[in-house]
Parts: C-alpha cells; structure tokens; sequence
C-alpha cells in the first residue's frame, strides 16, 4: 500500500532537524568530528537539540514579557497615587509599544537565523530535486520556519494575557490583551514571512554564492548574536528607566491631540493604549 | 527521453552553457564530458529545472521542465555530485521519507532499499545517522534513493565519485539493468575510463558549447585520432593536448635537472 502523503507541518519537520543539525555542525568547528561522533552514539541526540533550540527560542522571547508586566505595574501604582488617566496613557502606551516592536525585532533575528540556515545549507537542493512544486516549496520555507519558532510563538501569544490576568485578575482586561497579543504575534510573522521571501529569493540554489547571499548570511548571523546580547542590558534598562519615564512624562501637560493620535497608531501604540484604557477605567 | 536545443545560460558575463543541441534516447547511456567549469553542472541543473535558461528549448519525456517539473521530477531520479540527501535521518527513515514523498510502498520499498544496501555493502548502517557515514557511503545511500522509483531518466553527475572499486561494479550493473528495461541515463564523469566503457554516446563540453558529439568511433574522427583512446580524444577536442604535451616536458625537464 502507498505511503501516505506527508502534509506541510510533516515536511517542515525534516527541514527543521537538517536547519539544527547543520547549525550544529558548523558551530562546532574544529570539533565535528566530536560532534558526528555523538550523533553516532545517540540517534535522538538531533532531535533532543531541536526540542532544546525550540525552548531557547521561547526563553528568549519570553523575556521580553517583563516589559508590558513593568508597565502594567507602574500604571497601577500611577493610578494609585490618584495621577489623571490622560497622564497615565501616554508614558504607558510607549512602554507597551517598545514591548512590541522588540517583539516584532526578536521574532524577526530568530526567524532569520532559521532561514539563513534553511537557505545556505543542502537542505532545499534535495527538495528541489523531489517531486513537489515550487509554489508547495516555498510553503514549506515558511513552515520551517513556523516548526522552528512554534513553541516560541504560542509563548509570545500566552504570555502576555497570563502576565495580565496574574496581575491584574481582570478577566475582560485579559481577553483584550489575550486578543491584542494574537494580532501582534501574526502581524510580526507576517512581517518575518515577507522578509523570509525577499531574503530566500537571494538565498536560492542559483544565488547562493553571490555577494548579496554572503551579506545576508553574515547579517543573520550577527543578528542572532546581537538579539542574544542585548536581550537582557536591553529589557534591563528599560525596566529600570520605566519609573523616571513615568513620572517625567505624566508630570507634563499632555495635550488631548497626542492622546488621540497615540489611540490612533495601529502599531506599535494602539494596542497598548487600548490596554491601559480598560485598566485604568 | 531528452531532447535539448540552442540552450543557452549565462551568470552575468559568463556564459555557462551557450546554445548547446543533444538528445539522450531511450536505451542508451549517454554520457556528458568537459573540463571543470565546462558547463555540465549547469546543463544538468536547466534539465532538472533547478534553473531557468536564458534561451533554448528543452524537452524531457516530452513535458517542459519550467511548467510540468513535478512530473517530471517524479520520472526521474537524480543523483548529485555531493550527496544531497537529509543527513539527520538514518537511512531507514530516509527511504520511509522517499516512499511518502513519492507515493511508494513503504514495505516494498524499505525491502528493496535493504537489498541494494546489502549488494554495496553498506546494510550495517541501516539504522545509522547519514551524517556519520563516509563520502562513500553517503553515496551509496543517494544512489539508492535515486533508483527505488524506478525512474524512466537517470541524471547523475559525478555518481561514481568516492566509491570503492566493488560499488562501482554493482552500480555499472544497476545502469544495465535500468538500460535493459528501457530506462535512459545521463552521466557525467570525469574519470574516462568509466565513460568509454559504460556510455554508448558522448558529449564533450568546453567553455559552455558542445565541442564534439557521438559514438567512440564518431568522436575520434571529429577529433581525427583514428584508434585514440577516450582521454586523447577528449584533450584534443577540449584543446588541452598540446598543454598537457608541455606540461609533461616541463615536469621530465625538472625531474632530469634536480637528478
């Protein structure tokens, strides 16, 4: 009886353990041989390394949750000392902002790593050579992609409404944020997904070598070191400025016109100000 | 089986293949040649529609490789120069993935996969990792995975390149048996011998362009070496003999001086 045929998600997997185990090979320069030598030893040692990948994804990505719980506090303790809402909304909003373009910038370095990879290695030549048609290929580009990130966004979609319900115990305030937060995390993929096209254009078999494919490759490698490093000094920073923006910011007159626009700005301010809207009302 | 005319690719200024004609027929192994940098990777690659040409026409089992690539990706087999295969699976798990892609069935195909295994000599890593297997072996493995669906084209460039002299043996018989049922295979070489003795015709590349075309006894006379063996025939036509010719008096010339 003929096998059955693989669907997307399946295939995605194959491509998702030829991303770790060639990242892991090359990462480990001199010592592949020791490298190939544990693989030898312990088959699932690819597998057990993808499933760890996975996780330092999402740990990465779950850092970044301590921003809008920063924010979210310092709006409560703003509230508390009797500060106007319209004070509150602004400093807020652009916390809750920054909270979301870092998550659009994070998303997009760890996608990119998994596509430069993806792209530079045999992975794709042999898919290229299988029956299976380019338009189904370049779906499963971005599977890959989605298999490589996928425990790292179902914890950018939660957390964010966790966090909220844990520290607020507003239910209503949590559907919003839990809504806010899938439309955020599907925006940034799409994002990642029309830079993945852009970029596997460049990356494809017949370009692989070219200056353009070389800037691109060192680019996503640089990116993915930078992300690694300025995770925590980043986040830190903010975290520790929060209160002095607070106050300087809803210390001053704020005009009704910036509040309104701010409402306004679909990425990254709306959604933010919408949240502090339901939490301080 | 393949019918190519005035194909032509060019990478900027450089002009990989320019407008080069041949047809590969059912039953016959037949063979591409050139010097590193001919050409016969990327015509192999137009053929597979890995790549897009420039100008030319090309036809395999008379579908269009830009439009109709999946089937003919699904009646041919190909094997590359570097094994391209997924190297974190074991070769079990590599032909179960061979048999989903191509609508196979598993059983069979994990049966038939075992006896080419067993007949190169490389059963006893079944179940080991692609990636911790020598050159070879990987090969092997590729090899394997090009002929389980019987394909009607074999397109190998490089096939025998690391094999020991045993594998190469059974694969010479593999290519007959695919010939003897109708099958055609396309074969690219570097090794002479190989191609003198397992091609029925030759094409030889230089700079891009077809510099001579045929059966043995038609490419000496192009080459006019009547009675020449493959390898003079091809530095001839490729224009290297007089080259190599001093080359080889240069290096008895050293040779003679430092003794």
């Amino acid at each position: 009886m003929a096998e059955k045929e693989l669907g997307l998600y399946k295939l995605a997997k194959y491509t998702n353990l030829e991303i770790v185990m060639e990242s892991q090979i090359q990462s480990s320069g001199a010592n592949q041989a020791k490298q190939l030598e544990k693989y030898k030893k312990d088959k699932g040692t690819i597998k057990q390394q993808a499933i760890v990948m996975k996780i330092a994804f999402a740990a990465m990505l779950l850092f970044v949750v301590g921003l809008p719980i920063t924010a979210y506090s310092q709006v409560e303790y703003s509230f508390s000392t009797s500060m106007p809402p319209e004070s509150i909304l602004i400093p807020g909003s652009i916390i809750f902002g920054a909270y979301f373009i870092m998550q659009l910038i994070y998303l997009t370095m760890l996608g990119m790593f998994a596509i430069g990879a993806m792209m530079s290695g045999d992975t794709f030549r042999w898919y290229e050579t299988l029956p299976i048609s380019k338009e189904k290929l370049r779906k499963l580009g971005f599977m890959t992609v989605f298999h490589n990130m996928d425990i790292g966004l179902i914890i950018m979609i939660l957390a964010f409404p966790i966090a909220i319900f844990v520290i607020s115990l507003n239910l209503i305030l949590t559907l919003v944020v839990a809504i806010i937060s899938l439309v955020n995390v599907f925006f940034s993929f799409s994002v990642l997904v029309l830079i993945a096209g852009r970029i596997s254009r460049v990356l494809k078999v017949s370009e692989a070598g070219s200056r353009k494919a070389t800037v691109i490759r060192i680019f996503t490698m640089l990116s993915y070191v930078l992300v690694i490093f300025s995770a925590s000094i980043l986040i830190q920073w903010i975290i520790m400025s929060a209160e002095d923006f607070f106050v300087l910011l809803s210390s001053s007159e704020v005009p009704y016109i910036v509040n309104l626009i701010m409402s306004l700005i679909p990425f990254p301010f709306a959604p933010g100000y919408l949240t502090i809207f339901i939490a301080v009302r | 089986m393949i019918s190519v005319s005035e194909l032509k690719k060019f990478f900027g200024d450089i002009k990989a293949v320019n407008g080069i004609s041949f047809e590969v027929k059912k039953g016959e192994v037949f063979g591409l040649l050139g010097p590193n940098g001919a050409g016969k990777t990327t015509t192999i690659k137009l053929l597979l529609g890995l790549l897009e040409p420039n100008q030319g026409d090309i036809s395999i089992m008379g579908l269009n490789p830009e439009t109709e690539e999946v089937q003919i990706k699904s009646r041919v087999g190909y094997v590359s120069e570097e094994p391209l295969i997924f190297k974190s699976l074991t070769p079990k798990d590599l032909f179960n993935f061979i048999a989903s892609i191509r609508s196979l069935d598993g059983e069979k195909t994990s049966k038939r996969a075992q006896e080419y295994l067993e007949s190169l000599g490389a059963l006893e890593y079944y179940e080991q990792l692609v990636a911790t297997l020598s050159h070879g072996n990987k090969q092997k493995i590729q090899i394997i995975s090009a002929i389980l669906h019987d394909p009607d084209l074999l397109i190998m460039d490089e096939p025998l390149a690391g094999l020991d002299a045993k594998s190469v043996k059974v694969v010479k018989e593999i290519l007959d048996i695919h010939i003897e049922n109708g099958g055609a295979v396309l074969f690219s070489t570097h090794i002479m011998e190989v191609a003198e003795a397992l091609c029925d015709r030759i094409a030889i590349m230089n700079r891009g362009k077809l510099v001579g075309i045929g059966t043995m006894e038609e490419l000496r006379q192009q080459a006019d070496k009547l009675g020449a063996n493959l390898e003079d025939v091809f530095l001839r036509l490729t224009e290297q003999d007089v080259s190599v010719s001093e080359i080889v008096k240069k290096l008895r010339k050293s040779f003679k001086e430092r003794n």
